[in-house]
């Protein structure tokens, strides 16, 4: 399918705190096609955060439309872009942000959970997918249990449980030495090279950045011309 | 989805024990109190009941000033019998003397007038009636029955044998089942009480008559306090009532203390889970899943609670009931499904304010590295 996954016109994201408004995104335009592999840099502060949370449906803007897969996103209610969430977004953290109390079967499971699908069906897609993360052997551990990197692999099966659009990763490679975090990277171009999924990565770390196909700098909440 | 919910939630129970039975052990004893103390009403209203049936249509006369679960301690001049004979409308007056000797529960009855007190439907199962002055005496079915009795045999009694020479048929009433009858006169004499009696039972020559002589006897005596079946009745529904308004007091202080506390440690968790809580939203579950799940957690907590009270409740009570040989405190379904549902109301009320916070946390909160 061709077309953009994400539009954003004129984006706002207005933070006010104790009577001082601090603009995250001024007046940002975008425009990231289906099956991009995408980084966006730039400094912290610089509102890189903000846009991923504005795309990943976490946040809605202050003012401007986002568009997700044709959808605009501005106006929905909690439920509804938890929905979008589940469908069409798969989100990979930089602290990997699995529940502590879950095997890796479980954490992978838990989006089609969510979704209403019952367990057995959420466990056997869980089980190939760690399979494809190279985790056929830890599947039954607890996070605590796993390594940095076995971590973010599970993070990654779960991002991808519901067959989303987009992977959207904040610094997956933050927590982790430089040679896991290559093997992270590895994994998730492998991905993107699979599936054609779109693949955007938020990073500060230029040389992740340079192996993607499209950089996008933001510099003070909008994106550097 | 819900299922989810629930392993999750004993995963958690199981990370923090200490804290998930603290919180429980709020409701528990809550739960413990309010069924104890009603347990102890349905005691009551059982065994007056079962009193009432056997006394009905009777006028019962006791000392003044006593409650009628005291009974057993009354003591009045024996000679007031002749003089409530005299009251008009009387037919028959039957003097009662009660007495523990030995670990037994002894009524002492006079031969002539046995069947007033005893009802007319509990005869003799087993044997004769005794005789007055030939220690002699008639067991009841549940004494008989638990010291494995048989007609013929004989009980010590200070230092004097006495033959049991018939055993009652069942009553229903514990207090006659579980006692052994003997002539008045012979327990006057073995219990160093002679002339005085524990009470009358007075027999009207009509229905009609029974408050007549209620009301003559506690007027014209001042030792003694009359009342029929009905005017106890009466009596023993104000004291249930009376307990009724203590059982919701103790009710209520025991629902706002453990509501605070399962709301607080709520508070606390959902606090503490805030990055899982914002994970689980990001990857797509809505607030009324978060919502749910949280309530779902402190419902369980508060009966989990409960029905531990209830365990609790139900064993002091059985043990309580082995010891006083009668039904004092009983533990009706009825207590069980209020004690349930009580906690379960509860847990619904303290868990919402924190159910609602969680389900209102921003999933940004799962991208906030500490």
């Amino acid at each position: 399918m061709k077309g953009n996954i994400f539009e954003l016109k004129n984006v706002w994201k207005t933070y006010c705190n104790k009577g001082v408004e601090t603009h995250a995104l001024r007046g940002l335009n975008l425009t990231i096609k289906r099956g991009a592999y995408v980084a966006i840099i730039g400094p912290s502060g610089s509102g890189k955060s903000t846009l991923m949370h504005v795309m990943g449906c976490l946040d809605t803007p202050t003012k401007g439309t986002v568009l997700v897969d044709g959808k605009d996103i501005s106006s929905l209610k909690d439920d509804e872009l938890a929905k979008i969430r589940r469908e069409k977004i798969g989100f990979v953290f930089q602290a990997y942000n699995l529940i502590p109390g879950l095997s890796a079967i479980e954490n992978v499971a838990m989006p089609m959970r969510f979704s209403g699908h019952g367990k057995k069906e959420s466990q056997e897609k869980a089980i190939s997918l760690l399979k494809k993360v190279g985790l056929e052997n830890r599947m039954h551990h607890k996070p605590s249990e796993l390594s940095g990197g076995e971590q973010q692999r599970v993070a990654i099966a779960r991002s991808l449980l519901n067959d989303p659009e987009v992977i959207l990763a904040d610094e997956p490679t933050g927590n982790l030495d430089s040679k896991t975090g290559r093997e992270i990277m590895d994994l998730i171009e492998d991905l993107h090279k699979r599936t054609k999924k779109t693949v955007i990565i938020v990073t500060h770390d230029t040389k992740l950045a340079d192996r993607t196909c499209n950089q996008i700098r933001m510099i003070d909440g909008d994106i550097a011309k | 989805m819900v299922k989810m919910m629930l392993e999750m939630m004993f995963r958690e129970f199981e990370r923090h024990k200490l804290r998930t039975f603290l919180t429980m052990l709020g409701v528990l004893i809550g739960i413990f109190l309010v069924t104890s103390v009603s347990s102890f009403s349905e005691g009551i209203s059982y065994y007056i009941n079962d009193r009432i049936a056997i006394t009905s249509g009777l006028v019962t006369v006791s000392e003044r000033g006593l409650q009628q679960f005291q009974m057993m301690s009354s003591e009045i001049d024996e000679d007031l019998v002749e003089d409530v004979e005299t009251i008009s409308g009387v037919e028959e007056v039957s003097p009662v003397l009660f007495a523990t000797i030995d670990g037994v529960s002894l009524t002492g009855i006079d031969p002539e007038r046995e069947e007033i007190i005893r009802g007319i439907t509990i005869g003799i199962e087993d044997g004769t009636e005794y005789t007055e002055g030939a220690k002699e005496i008639v067991a009841g079915y549940e004494f008989a029955r638990k010291n494995d009795y048989n007609v013929g045999y004989t009980i010590k009694l200070d230092e004097d044998e006495y033959e049991i020479v018939g055993i009652l048929q069942e009553s229903g009433d514990s207090d006659i089942d579980n006692a052994a009858m003997m002539p008045l006169s012979d327990l006057q004499e073995l219990a160093g009480k002679e002339g005085m009696i524990s009470m009358m039972m007075v027999k009207p020559l009509t229905p009609a008559d029974a408050d007549f002589i209620e009301q003559t006897i506690n007027d014209e005596f001042d030792d003694l306090t009359a009342a029929t079946d009905k005017s106890i009745q009466k009596s023993v529904n104000s004291m249930l009532d009376q307990m009724s308004i203590m059982t919701f007091a103790l009710g209520s202080i025991a629902a706002l203390i453990s509501g605070i506390v399962i709301m607080n440690v709520m508070i606390i968790a959902v606090r503490e889970r805030r990055r899982e809580i914002g994970t689980m939203k990001a990857v797509g579950a809505t607030n009324r899943q978060i919502l749910t799940a949280i309530l779902v957690e402190s419902v369980t907590i508060s009966v989990g609670g409960a029905i531990l009270g209830i365990i609790l409740s139900y064993g002091g009570a059985a043990y309580l009931n082995t010891i006083l040989l009668r039904p004092v405190a009983i533990i009706t379904p009825r207590l069980v499904l209020q004690g349930i549902l009580f906690a379960g109301f509860i847990g619904m009320v303290s868990g919402l304010a924190p159910a609602r916070q969680a389900a209102k946390l921003s999933p940004i909160e799962a991208l906030r590295y500490e």
